[in-house]
């Protein structure tokens, strides 16, 4: 008692008495780099070959699991919209458990279960560690595919493909990768209204047979569960799984375009440009390059005070953020891509601006301090990350899955603090080449088309193709601007005016409609007859829609 | 001084429980700076966050998005840290930050590596005492300002509900939780230099802030950096005491349709005006909510999604804010079913909320959903800092960190079933349509308001008179109707809702049928003059909300005329 008082006199007295002794005009110290020991993940394989990673973290009363099937990319054709089906209807109930039953208990649990075609995850509260087992294992082994549902995921699936097409990040997302992987690769593919109507109850079934596979995978459990316990219920829920892997695609190969240019779609709605720029990189984990890659792209426009960011967002305030990615490969090259959602009056600014940040990291030297704060905040990131134990066990797999040396990430700092300068210049000319770029541009064309006419990159106009939101190459739209007060209800008015009046129009009893016109889908005629009572405000309405 | 040894003693009075619990020690500096510490050494990280008591509801008439925009400007320096550095030392010392503004408060934070928590303290203790506030700053964050709000809003699907742009203007007429937190940009081109010099001067002191540190610590050295720091910090405006703004209780049903130019699909929003974030109604609500949509097997989830298949989505979620929250609860339609389809089973669902106690197989489900969720939420410091800084300002208890579960324990089947009678009544709420496309010009709706003036969505028609008994429309009630017919024509996208009733006397029920009929005859008559049946919903209400109360007082003919009357609403414009 007394012991404590004197404690609280002691500190009364030193709170009363402090007068700063820091002088706060000087940026403190940091103390010594913390030491991370995360230990090893506790590994083993089953007969199958699914190889099993464990992580025991008793911080809090919770389990979870993850699969990971590592199955190749897999390209759906015209049936575009099979995999993500298969893995829709998979983990609803199973053919033992109805699907209300089934969502019943995983909900009633307080627990998390998902399944697809490429693995899953579960988590909950360990008490029921158990029950989440044996719900995974029926979801994952046991799916029950019937045409009703299959029905109904479609229709679900349709509506959502709906949803997205005004959004100009919805499109944008679709768009990007069709220009630059192409429709006839996987990572370039996506579903549209006829391919998903393809899709039968068959295909489903023969998906999952084909994929769900487990001789590449890997299954990570983490959390309050001891390694025996992890072990005894893997081998129970998962060891009758049978070997077999999935098979390994051709891919088509890809490549840059031959000049840099714009491939715009107008999203007349947009009231921002969503602006991306692509080239392919054949970067892969493995690559001694790999950590300057990592560095540069910290510089270029990888953080918040990057050269990209610091100019069209700081400088300028053109957007609310930019960055950039150099992607690694492992199946196919990945890509060289910077983005942001630009105001629309400034889009040929923020592309010109870029272009120019792209010239300054290969022809400048980064400079000291830069490249200090980058190295730094990856010695950060790497500390900080250590906060989720299951981190070794990402590591781990990641290791084995890139064929990278068993001691990456135990030099992983050592290796981020060789870069060069020089390393960074090189690097930025090896990756951030501004000769074959795409600069895929959604936005409002009557806002951002002209001004991108006039453009010029290096003195030179830069080529535009156009395509419309299903990336097909498609003519220029038109940027004329309509007339001010000019609403379709004046054209409405008008209209009536020109054709009699108001009391003319009431008094009309049928009308009939003919109008042919060619649309990108093809020729459209149509041949409406209407009598009054018919819905006729609908058409007004539907042009809103 | 005594104030000071209380509170210190109270920092001593350790908390301890079961091994999930968060421990931390509490106290004020002498500024009056709250100081909340939590120790962690189970990972080599921790978060530094202050929470000030200023939000969007503190702003100046006319000067909406204030709060926000203020956030932006504190970052871009002050006497020791230059003019855009802040993110970089940051990086520079491997750490992340950000802050966000909330109706209530904002929170700014760092977390670092934990060698580098002196940065953390010498950061936000600059932030408070010597930011610096110069236009330079004030025109680039002008230009960020409007960019996050055309890419949060204005560009983002749903973005009007999700930011609630599109929904609490129209619930509260008077407290600022109307206003958005992202505001006007024409009030913020309108804010001078010397009003955010002001706004700094008036909130952002160490007696109106709460400082958590959570993370790799020992609390010792903590609290002495802690008292070097921000110990020296003066005051330079009292604390920031708000006055209690009192919004009416919503009493008939509002109406409202909102238009997003970057949507398909429209949705029905249902939004109520609810409890304030301590009282345990609130709590109960985060009940209701998972009830209707927690899950797979949640109930509109499971009938509307998966059985019915009304609705491609369904949403549900109670917001509690310091002085009043929200709970809101919508659709998007699947198909061509109709807004109206998907009000009319959200409608059942809430009726057999207020009817039948939920099972109790379903409460169990719900205590255990909560279960998880509460422990799952102390996972990452970063978080354990942003809920202790919270629990004790805008809920005044930090102890809630661990007791909240409690809270959510104690709630009984009953409590679901009184909170959904008294908050989920029709009268109470906002119904919106939230519909793809533009809103129509002012001109058009100048044109629509040229013949028929509207008051809050209501038609301002003569009265139109029944027949004692009668459902017959007589001449006089179909020369308003014409006008109701002209203004329909001319808007064509228009349909409004008729809503007839009848006067207290004769039964219930029989009332009940006569107003039906009267409605009916209503939107027939409008039929016959050539407008669409699904422009029209009529509803008759019998004796509901009379106009004069005779019940409690003996009603002269005339009085009991006022409530045999039919209201028009515009549901869609």
């Amino acid at each position: 008692m007394k012991k404590q008082f004197i404690f609280l006199m002691v500190l009364l007295l030193t709170g009363a008495g402090a007068i700063a002794q820091i002088d706060r005009s000087q940026m403190p110290t940091s103390g010594p780099t913390p030491e991370i020991n995360l230990g090893k993940p506790y590994t083993f394989e089953l007969k199958n070959g699914l190889k099993v990673l464990v992580v025991t973290d008793k911080k809090l009363p919770t389990f979870s699991m993850s699969l990971d099937l590592n199955n190749p990319p897999v390209f759906e054709g015209d049936k575009a919209g099979v995999q993500s089906l298969t893995g829709a209807l998979m983990g609803k109930g199973s053919t033992e458990t109805a699907k209300e039953k089934f969502n019943e208990q995983v909900d009633f649990l307080g627990a998390r279960i998902s399944v697809g075609t490429g693995g899953g995850f579960a988590a909950s509260l360990s008490k029921y560690k158990n029950d989440v087992f044996g719900l995974f294992a029926e979801a994952a082994f046991k799916p029950n595919f019937t045409q009703e549902e299959l029905d109904f995921e479609k229709s679900q699936l349709l509506e959502g493909l709906k949803s997205g097409e005004n959004s100009a990040a919805a499109i944008a997302g679709k768009v990007r990768s069709a220009l630059v992987y192409g429709k006839d690769h996987p990572a370039g593919e996506f579903a549209t209204e006829e391919t998903v109507n393809n899709v039968t109850l068959d295909d489903v079934k023969n998906f999952y047979a084909t994929y769900f596979k487990p001789s590449n995978g890997y299954l990570i459990i983490t959390g309050d569960i001891e390694k025996k316990e992890a072990k005894k219920l893997v081998k129970k829920y998962f060891g009758k799984w049978e070997k077999g892997m999935a098979p390994e695609p051709t891919l088509p190969t890809l490549s840059d375009v031959d000049q840099t240019q714009i491939n715009l779609v107008d999203v007349p709605n947009a009231v921002q440009t969503e602006l991306a720029i692509y080239s392919l990189s054949d970067l892969k984990m493995s690559d001694p390059d790999y950590y300057a890659a990592l560095v540069t792209n910290y510089v270029f426009g990888g953080s918040f005070g990057s050269y990209l960011n610091m100019n069209l967002r700081e400088k300028n305030g053109y957007t609310y953020g930019a960055r950039s990615n150099i992607g690694t490969g492992r199946n196919y090259k990945g890509t060289f891509t910077a983005s942001a959602k630009i105001r629309n009056e400034v889009t040929d600014s923020a592309i010109v601006e870029t272009f120019k940040e792209l010239n300054r990291i290969r022809t400048e030297f980064v400079e000291d301090e830069m490249l200090a704060t980058a190295k730094a905040k990856f010695l950060g990131n790497f500390i900080m990350s250590s906060e989720d134990k299951s981190v070794v066990a990402d590591r781990s797999i990641r290791i084995q899955k890139n064929e990278l040396d068993n001691d990456f990430y135990k030099n992983f700092i050592a290796n981020i603090n060789k870069v060069t300068k020089e390393d960074v210049k090189r690097v930025a000319n090896r990756f951030l080449s501004p000769d074959n770029i795409r600069i895929v541009v959604v936005g409002k064309a009557g806002d951002i088309l002209e001004p991108l006419e006039k453009m010029t990159l290096n003195g030179q106009p830069v080529p535009i193709k156009f395509y419309d939101k299903n990336a097909n190459e498609t003519e220029r739209p038109s940027t004329i601007e309509i007339p001010a007060g000019l609403t379709a209800q004046t054209v409405l008015d008008n209209y009536i005016k020109a054709i009699g009046g108001k009391d003319a129009v009431m008094k009309i009893n049928d009308i009939s409609q003919f109008s042919a016109f060619t649309s990108p889908m093809g020729e459209v005629i149509m041949d409406t007859k209407s009598q009054k009572g018919d819905n006729w405000g609908n058409g007004y309405e539907n042009g809103w829609t | 001084m005594k104030k000071i040894v209380l509170s210190l003693a109270a920092a001593f009075m350790a908390v301890s429980g079961f091994a999930q619990e968060v421990e931390y020690v509490e106290y004020d500096l002498p500024n009056g700076l709250h100081v909340i510490l939590h120790q962690e050494n189970s990972a080599p990280v921790v978060t530094t966050g202050v929470m000030y008591q200023v939000g969007a509801k503190d702003e100046d008439p006319g000067r909406t998005g204030f709060a926000h925009f203020f956030e932006h400007l504190l970052f871009e320096g002050t006497e020791n840290i230059e003019r855009g550095k802040w993110f970089d030392i940051v990086s520079a010392n491997g750490g992340s930050n950000n802050a966000n503004t909330t109706q209530d408060r904002t929170y700014y934070y760092e977390t670092f590596p934990s060698n580098n928590l002196e940065m953390g303290l010498w950061m936000e203790s600059e932030r408070m005492l010597h930011p610096k506030i110069e236009q330079i700053g004030v025109d680039t964050q002008n230009e960020v300002v409007k960019e996050e709000k055309r890419q949060r809003i204005d560009n983002a699907p749903y973005g009007a509900i999700i930011y609630r742009t599109g929904i609490d203007k129209h619930l509260f007429k008077t407290h600022p939780y109307g206003q958005s937190v992202i505001g006007s940009m024409k009030d913020l081109n309108a804010a001078k230099l010397s009003e955010f010099q002001d706004f700094n001067d008036k909130y952002y002191n160490p007696n109106n802030a709460t400082l958590v540190v959570a993370g790799d610590i020992n609390i010792d050295q903590t609290k002495k950096m802690i008292e070097d720091y921000f110990g020296p910090i003066p005051n330079k405006a009292p604390r920031n005491v708000r006055k209690t703004i009192v919004e009416e209780p919503i009493t008939s049903t509002r109406y409202a349709t909102e238009y997003d130019a970057n949507i398909q699909i429209p949705a029905k929003i249902f939004s109520y005006i609810t409890p304030k974030s301590i009282d345990r109604d609130a709590y109960v609500l985060d009940y209701i909510s998972s009830v209707l949509t927690g899950g797979a097997s949640s109930r509109m989830q499971k009938r509307m999604v998966e059985e019915e298949q009304v609705a491609l989505q369904v949403l549900a979620f109670a917001q509690s804010n310091q002085d009043y929250g929200t709970y809101t609860m919508g659709a998007l339609s699947k198909g061509d079913i109709p807004l109206s389809k998907l009000a009319e089973v959200m409608d059942e669902e809430i009726v057999k909320l207020q009817t039948e106690l939920i099972s109790e197989r379903e409460y169990q489900k719900l205590q255990n959903q909560f279960e998880t969720r509460f422990v799952s939420s102390n996972s990452r410091v970063e978080g354990i800092a942003s809920s202790l800084a919270t629990y004790n300002m805008l809920k005044g208890d930090t102890e809630l960190i661990n007791k909240e579960l409690e809270i959510y324990r104690g709630i009984t089947r009953e409590d679901i079933k009184r909170v959904a009678n008294k908050y989920l009544k029709p009268n109470q709420r906002l119904e919106l349509d939230y519909l793809a496309g533009s809103a129509p010009t002012e001109e058009e709706m100048a044109a629509a308001a040229d013949e028929l003036k509207v008051v809050d969505n209501k038609l301002q028609i003569n009265r139109i008179y029944f027949d004692n008994d009668q459902a017959a429309i007589t001449e006089s009630a179909a020369k308003e109707l014409d006008r109701i017919v002209n203004m329909m024509m001319k808007n064509s996208s228009m349909e409004i809702l008729a809503e007839t009733y009848t006067d207290t006397r004769g039964s219930d029920s029989y009332n009940k049928t006569l107003s039906q009929k009267r409605a009916d005859a209503v939107k027939g008559y409008l039929i016959s003059k050539g407008i669409t049946a699904n422009r029209v919903k009529a509803v008759g209400r019998g004796e509901d909300n009379p106009v004069v109360d005779c019940e409690s007082k003996t009603c002269t003919d005339e009085e009991y005329e006022q409530s045999r009357r039919t209201e028009f609403t515009i549901t869609k414009k």
